[in-house]
């Protein structure tokens, strides 16, 4: 019954505030292909980027491509993640496989029952974040168009050079 | 009871968007979604999301409205879609590049899936529009260049989404995370648990220790030793100072599968010709890729019971077929690739016949240049297109007895579509020409003019790559 309440409120509440600049991250509850468990917080003290994608996502197939070929300007800067969202999570495996990407490490955090996906709850995908040294959010962009890398190095590049 | 207003699509702005709007049709019929003709500059307005389209949609009076546009830009046409709630706030705007005039079945896929999504949400009243258009989200990438001194620890920042704790009973939290009080009462940070509030300054933090307290986590070091981005790799849980190993770039691929081989030779009428009609055969391909660039792949076919019949008898035949070709990759990336590519390859058609009547054999022996195209159409559909130009350097000429040294050259064109069936699984269907033609110096003396030797042939077969 408190359950029904609260979802009532929940329809009731007209909107959550979504992740801005300026944040502190929300830990993800996302694994590592190998099984092991991911934390941002063990990335402390670097630039990560992490951005959510899915193989369902018609812009991701081209986004995290984009991303892999901006990532080794940053080499030892910025670690590039990517956060794969699909439920099943052998398709989201088969998905990351099929990029071959060579400079961004893939996580699996299934949408599915994820709190960390709930908080984050982005309405686009994808949806890429980049956090500070601090683990402040400094970057908050939606969506993939042909040329947003570019976009998006010169983005970091003037964040890190401070 | 509550009546719930319908979701309504209200068509393509642009021209020549029949075929798009065919095919949109089903999926709109499954997902519920009802049509509903306005007029054109509010379809206009919808679709580019202006100021307007707010105002526009309200007046509609229902829970959701969709709305498309074709674009072209560079000589490349885009579907948009636009997604209202009943309020006239965007819910999303996703834009999909064509396949000629028409969405590909992988993208309609998508687009079906994430349809039925956001219908979904529209019909039960969830969340209204959290982010701008799509432009309005580009001008989202907010820059604040981070202190130089070391800043305080922030504050932990305050709830953001209720519906973790809403979904939760006071005693549910998920694992690893606190109990919340309540859905009003659960900071972000309980959620959380901000670690990086541990941190020192950014100065130390670069000194720190790269590895984690836990073993079973994923270490920084880890992901800079497989993304090639650190300059220490993890041994055995210790940081060493060797270099990063060189990420492997190999690419292996290997093929069989089933072909339809054809031949037509014309020889000067001194001699006789040949016509079949294709004849079952098997091929073999191979491939490696040892840079990103650079590739190194090997075919072979055969017919494997090919007859041909004579005046008195019939002969046991063979049209063979190997090569082997290096590539470069001009154009490399994630869309289009050009490759050029140089090899060696070998023709062959024989007849176990002494038959005086019989047509002659012929063997090439020669040098390919030229250059292969991989456009991919959709997620899993790749179409691959090549041309070669093959002058012909040795192998037995049938003709040399009658005819003389001949000059022999060769031009292969192909064609071929794959279906990614699983991550390591790709079904290829190919159509090959490959002709050879003939002259002779001494042509015009002895009356031979040209020959031509062209073999058509088509294939289905299975690679695994990895």
């Amino acid at each position: 019954m408190k359950s029904v309440v609260a979802a009532l409120l929940l329809l009731a509440t007209p909107a959550f505030a979504e992740m801005k600049k300026g944040d502190h991250f929300i830990e993800l509850d996302a694994k590592s292909a190998a099984g092991k468990a991911f934390h941002l917080k063990d990335m402390a003290g670097k630039w990560v980027l992490f951005t959510f994608g899915a193989s369902w996502c018609a812009p991701c197939h081209k986004e995290l491509p984009a991303w892999d070929k901006v990532a080794p300007k940053f080499k030892g800067k910025v670690l590039f993640v990517s956060v794969n969202i699909n439920n099943n999570e052998k398709e989201g495996k088969e998905f990351m496989d099929s990029l071959k990407l060579k400079h961004i490490f893939p996580v699996f955090m299934p949408d599915e029952n994820s709190p960390a996906m709930k908080a984050y709850d982005p309405d686009k995908m994808p949806s890429t974040f980049v956090i500070d040294p601090k683990g402040n959010l400094q970057i908050v962009q939606y969506g993939y168009d042909k040329g947003d890398e570019d976009k998006l190095a010169t983005a970091l590049d003037s964040l890190i050079k401070g | 009871m509550m009546f719930l207003a319908p979701i309504v699509f209200v068509g393509i702005a642009g021209t020549h968007h029949d075929t798009v709007e065919r095919q949109l049709a089903p999926v709109f019929e499954k997902a519920g979604v009802t049509e509903l003709v306005i007029p054109m500059p509010d379809l206009g307005q919808i679709a580019r999301h202006t100021d307007a389209s707010k105002e526009i949609v309200k007046r509609l009076h229902v829970d959701g409205v969709i709305g498309g546009a074709l674009i072209t830009a560079g000589g490349q046409k885009t579907f948009r879609i636009v997604i209202y709630d009943g309020q006239g706030n965007m819910r999303s705007l996703d834009e999909t590049p064509l396949a000629g005039k028409k969405l590909t079945s992988g993208d309609l896929e998508v687009l079906a899936i994430n349809l039925a999504d956001e219908v979904g949400d529209l019909g039960k009243g969830k969340k209204p529009a959290g982010s701008g258009p799509r432009a309005e989200a580009l001008a989202d990438i907010e820059i604040d260049p981070p202190k130089k001194a070391p800043l305080p620890v922030p504050p932990p920042p305050p709830a953001r989404k209720a519906v973790v704790a809403v979904v939760h009973d006071d005693d549910e939290a998920p694992p690893g995370l606190p109990q919340s009080k309540s859905a009003k009462s659960a900071p972000k940070s309980e959620l959380a648990t901000p670690a990086f509030a541990d941190a020192p300054a950014e100065t130390e933090h670069e000194a720190a220790p790269k590895q984690t307290a836990d073993a079973s986590a994923v270490s920084m070091d880890e992901i800079e030793a497989m993304t090639g981005g650190g300059d220490t790799l993890v041994d055995g849980g210790s940081s060493t100072a060797t270099a990063p190993a060189p990420e492997s770039t190999l690419h292996l691929h290997v093929g069989a599968g089933l072909a339809l081989i054809g031949r037509v030779f014309t020889p000067p009428m001194a001699l006789n010709g040949f016509t079949s009609t294709p004849v079952g055969g098997a091929q073999f391909a191979a491939g490696i890729s040892p840079t990103e660039r650079t590739s190194l792949d090997v075919m072979a076919e055969r017919t494997l019971a090919m007859t041909t019949s004579l005046a008195t008898s019939s002969a046991s035949t063979v049209i063979s077929r190997w090569e082997v070709n290096g590539g470069y990759a001009l154009v490399h990336g994630p869309g289009t690739q050009i490759v050029a590519n140089l090899g060696l390859g070998h023709r062959a058609f024989s007849m176990e016949s002494t038959d005086p009547s019989r047509t002659p054999d012929n063997e090439y022996n020669y040098v390919t240049i030229g250059a292969r195209l991989a456009q991919p159409l959709s997620e899993r559909i790749m179409l691959r297109g090549e041309v070669e130009l093959e002058p012909v350097f040795g192998g037995a000429d049938g003709m040399q007895m009658t005819l003389g040294p001949s000059t022999r050259w060769g031009l292969d064109l192909g064609a071929a579509l794959e279906y990614r069936l699983a991550a390591h699984f790709v079904a290829r269907g190919a159509f090959d020409y490959q002709r050879f033609s003939w002259s002779w110096d001494a042509a015009g003396a002895r009356g031979a003019g040209g020959a031509s030797d062209s073999y058509p042939s088509g294939s289905l077969a299975l690679r695994t790559e990895f």
